[in-house]
């Protein structure tokens, strides 16, 4: 163990690092939202059972299974997390949908398109005809306690639109979550 | 600390009836009290304490989480880890052992607790496993920074959390393989600059875990005999080799008592049949094999170096009465009703007892010769 004045510093050296570390957290989430284009995405109902876990709502939605043949380029050869880049088009309702997808990120996007970067576990034995589960990191919104219920029969009827920021990078954080037009939750940036 | 009150009053004893004189007996008095480590009972509590107050800090922040704005909660979490590892460097300044430790303590609990609050409160949807990477990587660098061997075990035990939290993962990735030894040897090493003994024990520990979860994950049986090999390879290695274990490691019983644990759990699945395809005889046959195994690791651990290792020989003496009760159950228990079962079982006890108090007598006068000869 060190002592003396040395240490003091070293102390203040290590809670600037986690703290910055922290910071990082919101920041990053922060700028999304900042600099983020918006979409509106219809999150589905899923397996009743998987809708409350603890204090957060499971958001699903049309984005959340692809199927194979529907990504264009080749799949990765490495095991474990990789990325699947979707292209979105504003539908006549104000929701985007899906347009196309690919694993590579696209550069010669059109104005009217927006891309979100999804995630996706690859196994060896995924099939060239099966459906992908991916994650987009706006799959969970947690709420106060209790409050989940409201959220999940609103769910049920097909009704909730969530607001989606997402960054030229394609990475996306949840602004606010809608019903029938009418504001459910909106987010603040901090 | 109980044990230097027992030294002591024997010292008492010892100089009353003449066997020490004076100057001897405040030797050896002055002599336990600086082998004595600075962290007995007073330090337990002290971090048992740090523990409940980074808890209570945590939930009071999540519990209120209504009340306040995020961005309050966030700092209240930002200065806690602050207060703690400053606070504790300074107490450390000063030369204080204990509360330096506590203060590190409650910081770093506060940093895993921040990083699951700023998910929740964010709306950060990402791996659990991700989030507790972060933790451990923040851990090891506190511990690093500040020589801290509570921060040592604090990391290792996140690696622990960090396996748990695999084991849960429906989205599992591979990566784990590699890391979880990664980051125990990084823990080592960590442990051996900041010289923190006990947290070799946890990482021992982890590292059996680590051995048994792959196991299960991969579901291969080829894991387990390279477990059998590694545990067997550790505790033939004391036994053999000892001064070059020990100058390599300074930790050569410790190692071997880890590797004959590593052995017998090894076994033990073995005899419980989770597979019926390693052996290609009947189940009957299997468990007689590995129940032979198990008799032979505990007599072997006992002669090879019962004599010289504590370690070994406790835990050939549970093992082997664990088993030989087993076996009894197994075998006779069924066929007789269950007073004649506790009749058996009676008997089976005192023979065991009479096993363990005649292999003492004999092992404490191999060790008597062992100490002579050298």
């Amino acid at each position: 163990m060190f002592t003396g004045k040395r240490i003091i510093w070293l102390g203040i050296i290590v809670a600037l690092l986690q703290s910055g570390a922290l910071y990082a957290m919101v920041e990053q989430r922060a700028s999304i939202l900042r600099g983020g284009k918006d979409i509106i995405l219809l999150s589905e109902p899923i397996d009743p059972r998987d809708f409350l876990r603890g204090d957060y709502v499971t958001l699903s939605y049309d984005i959340s299974s692809i199927s194979a043949d529907k990504i264009s380029g080749s799949r990765p050869e490495v095991s474990g997390l990789i990325d699947v880049y979707v292209t979105l088009v504003k539908g006549s309702d104000d929701r985007w949908s899906f347009a196309s997808a690919s694993w590579e990120a696209r550069s010669d996007l059109k104005p009217e398109e927006v891309q979100i970067r999804g995630r996706m576990m690859n196994y060896g034995y995924l099939a060239p005809d099966s459906t992908y589960r991916v994650n987009y990191g706006i799959e969970r919104y947690y709420v106060p306690e209790g409050q989940g219920i409201a959220i999940e029969e609103q769910q049920r009827e097909r009704k909730i639109d969530v607001v989606v920021a997402v960054s030229d990078e394609g990475e996306a954080q949840i602004r606010a979550l809608r019903s029938d037009g009418s504001v459910l939750y909106e987010e603040p940036l901090y | 600390m109980a044990f230097s009150i027992g030294i002591k009053k024997h010292i008492a004893r010892w100089q009353q009836a003449g066997l020490i004189d004076e100057v001897t007996a405040d030797l050896l008095r002055k002599d336990v009290e600086k082998t004595r480590s600075g962290f007995g009972l007073g330090g337990i509590l002290a971090v048992l304490g740090a523990v409940l107050l980074g808890a209570a800090i945590i939930s009071l922040v999540a519990a209120n989480w209504e009340a306040m704005p995020r961005l309050v909660r966030v700092v209240m979490i930002i200065s806690v880890l602050w207060i703690g590892f400053v606070g504790g460097a300074w107490r450390a300044s000063l030369g204080d052992k204990i509360f330096s430790q506590v203060l590190y303590l409650i910081a770093a609990i506060t940093f895993g607790a921040g990083i699951a609050l700023i998910g929740q409160m964010y709306h950060l949807s990402g791996e659990a496993s991700d989030a507790v990477l972060l933790w451990i990587a923040g851990t090891m660098i506190a511990a690093f920074c500040l020589r801290s061997g509570v921060l040592v075990i604090a990391a290792v035990a996140t690696t622990a959390l960090y396996i748990l939290i695999i084991l849960d993962e429906n989205m599992k990735s591979q990566t784990y393989l590699w890391l979880v030894p990664l980051l125990l040897f990084i823990s080592a090493g960590l442990a051996w600059y900041a010289k923190a003994g006990l947290a070799r024990h946890f990482i021992a520990l982890t590292a059996i875990t680590y051995v048994f979860v792959v196991w299960a994950d991969m579901n291969d049986a080829t894991v387990l005999w390279i477990a059998a090999a590694a545990g067997s390879a550790l505790f033939l290695a004391d036994t053999f080799l000892t001064n070059m274990v020990e100058r390599f490691s300074g930790w050569s019983k410790a190692l071997a008592g880890y590797g004959f644990l590593m052995l017998i759990i090894t076994l033990g699945l073995f005899q419980f049949d989770f597979f019926d395809n390693i052996f290609s005889s009947t189940t009957k046959g299997n468990e007689v094999v590995s129940a032979v195994a198990i008799l032979a690791s505990a007599i072997g651990g006992l002669t090879l170096s019962g004599y010289r290792n504590l370690a070994v020989r406790w835990l050939s003496y549970t093992v082997f009465s664990l088993e030989v009760l087993y076996l009894a159950f197994k075998t006779i228990g069924t066929l007789i009703g269950t007073a004649s079962f506790f009749l058996c079982a009676g008997v089976l006890v005192l023979l065991l007892a009479a096993f363990v108090v005649r292999m003492e007598r004999r092992l404490q006068a191999k060790t008597a010769a062992a100490q002579g000869a050298a």
